[in-house]
């Protein structure tokens, strides 16, 4: 990542986010989705949030954002740090028929395009 | 025509003393209303095209069949002075002097029997207003048509929004050819000479009027007039509520508006519900397929079926072995999860990050993160997946 992309968080309390894709078919997709989020729901001290959604072949593909909490954090496995990795494999073992898989982040990737462009990535989302 | 048709009063003079009207009026409701233009075709007043129809009181009877059937072939049945003409909806109606429509209706019943016909829900109208349009020439009602609509199409959005959402399978460019046919339908009841607290109506406010309920109209003739009306009451009575005492409708409110139970008002919303989750499924759900059918997955020719079954199991197994590696519950205290190895293989392997790239991200030396890297990936590599 580049300096000027590290810049752009100064000042602030960078958070470390993983994504979390789930594939479920098309006929249980809704099924998928609100069993997913009343996993949620049980954990409401882990940061997560819908990220993406989109389609592929027979499979409907969402993506959860999980919150592992601050560099500091992620670094000194603090408790919320542990928590959420708990909530992590919670999902993926109840959710194996779902395919849950890591993925990179909608924002993460449209930053990366953005520094191997050279542009600024509001630009690019105004543009994309 | 037949001397027992009785027809209106000439409009003539009438309809000149609107031109002296002025152009801003006050509505039933109240508002201030701007009188609409009359329509020209070819030069002609759209009051001298109605000239060769003048209107007519007559009764109308009105009936479907099962089978296709053509209401012309009863006119000869009902003598002199029937008039049948073809409307878009299908539906047969025959127009007769008036006072003479239940005694035509028995005929056509008689008719229909004799030629093995099936009529179903044949009902007379009396006294209602109808013009033979078949007497305007040189096509220049399908014009005056098309310049009503011409007029009507741009100034209906919330009329043709709600066309296109209530209905399925209709479509924005569908909506035109429908408000033609609509149009053209209603002609043969344009009562000109009818005098309002404005004076007489010219076609183009005669159409707007009609075209008020003409969502609701194709939505009941699609979906059945039960439904539907309990909707529009529905709709009523939650707006009542909001509107005079601010406030969401409660069940009490809703069921004492229909003039029911809250039982019987549960199983009509829910009717009403279904009926609505059936027209606007969510389009995710059905996924790239053309298919409607929830009850089948059809996978389209150009799909990998085996990358598509396989690639996603895949991506899930490392998935596994990587929080199997930095999430060990056996064991106790810190050692138990590894957060900063999961941060460091996804920034990795997810984000494509390289081991500098990595240490300088999670703010560590280089060589903690290459170690925390190490520590999974030999865990998942003893897994034989990479």
């Amino acid at each position: 990542m580049t300096q000027d992309h590290i810049d752009e968080y100064a000042g602030l309390r960078r958070q470390f986010e993983v994504g979390l894709r789930f594939a479920p078919t098309r006929m249980c997709a809704a099924a998928a989705a609100k069993s997913v989020a009343s996993v949620l729901d049980a954990h409401p001290q882990v940061p997560a949030r819908l990220v993406d959604l989109s389609h592929d072949g027979s499979r409907v593909l969402f993506t959860v954002s999980v919150c592992l909490g601050t560099i500091d954090a992620v670094k000194t496995a603090a408790p919320s740090s542990r928590r959420a990795i708990a909530l992590l494999q919670e999902l993926i073992d109840s959710f194996a028929a779902y395919d849950p898989a890591f993925v990179q982040l909608p924002v993460t990737r449209e930053g990366r395009r953005a520094s191997m462009v050279g542009v600024d990535l509001r630009d690019l989302l105004t543009v994309g | 025509m037949d001397a027992s048709l009785r027809p209106m009063p000439d409009l003539t003079d009438t309809l000149d003393e609107v031109v002296g009207l002025p152009d801003e009026l006050i509505t039933s409701t109240h508002r201030v209303g701007h009188r609409l233009p009359n329509l020209m075709v070819r030069g002609l007043d759209e009051r001298e095209v109605f000239a060769f129809a003048p209107p007519l009181v007559c009764d109308r009877v009105h009936w479907d069949t099962v089978d296709a059937f053509d209401a012309h072939d009863v006119l000869p049945a009902l003598g002199p002075g029937a008039y049948s003409r073809q409307w878009s909806d299908g539906q047969h109606r025959v127009w007769v002097p008036e006072g003479q429509g239940h005694a035509a209706r028995e005929v056509i019943r008689a008719w229909c029997l004799e030629h093995d016909v099936e009529p179903v829900n044949m009902r007379v109208e009396s006294k209602v207003t109808f013009r033979d349009v078949e007497l305007i020439p040189d096509g220049l009602l399908p014009e005056l048509v098309a310049a009503t609509v011409d007029w009507l199409y741009p100034r209906s959005y919330a009329i043709r929004r709600k066309i296109v959402a209530d209905l399925e399978l209709i479509e924005d460019e569908d909506v035109r050819s429908m408000m033609f046919l609509y149009v053209y339908d209603h002609v043969d009841r344009y009562d000109s000479g009818r005098e309002g607290v404005n004076g007489t109506l010219n076609f183009c406010a005669f159409m707007m009027g009609k075209l008020r309920t003409w969502p609701q109209d194709a939505a009941r003739t699609t979906y059945g007039r039960g439904v539907m009306s309990d909707r529009v009451a529905l709709m009523r009575a939650v707006d009542a509520v909001a509107a005079t005492e601010l406030r969401s409708s409660t069940e009490a409110d809703r069921a004492a508006a229909l003039g029911t139970s809250v039982t019987d008002l549960r199983r009509r919303e829910a009717a009403i519900a279904t009926l609505s989750s059936l027209r606007n499924q969510h389009p995710l759900l059905v996924g790239a397929a053309d298919s409607d059918d929830y009850d089948s997955v059809e996978v389209s020719s150009d799909v990998d079926v085996e990358a598509d079954a396989t690639g996603y199991d895949h991506s899930a197994a490392v998935t596994r072995a990587v929080m199997a590696a930095v999430n060990d519950p056996g064991s106790s205290g810190r050692r138990a999860q590894d957060p900063l190895a999961l941060a460091a293989v996804y920034l990795s392997f997810w984000e494509g990050l390289t081991r500098p790239q990595v240490a300088r991200e999670l703010e560590v030396l280089p060589k903690t993160a290459n170690a925390a890297v190490s520590r999974v990936l030999e865990q998942v590599k003893g897994a034989d997946l990479l």
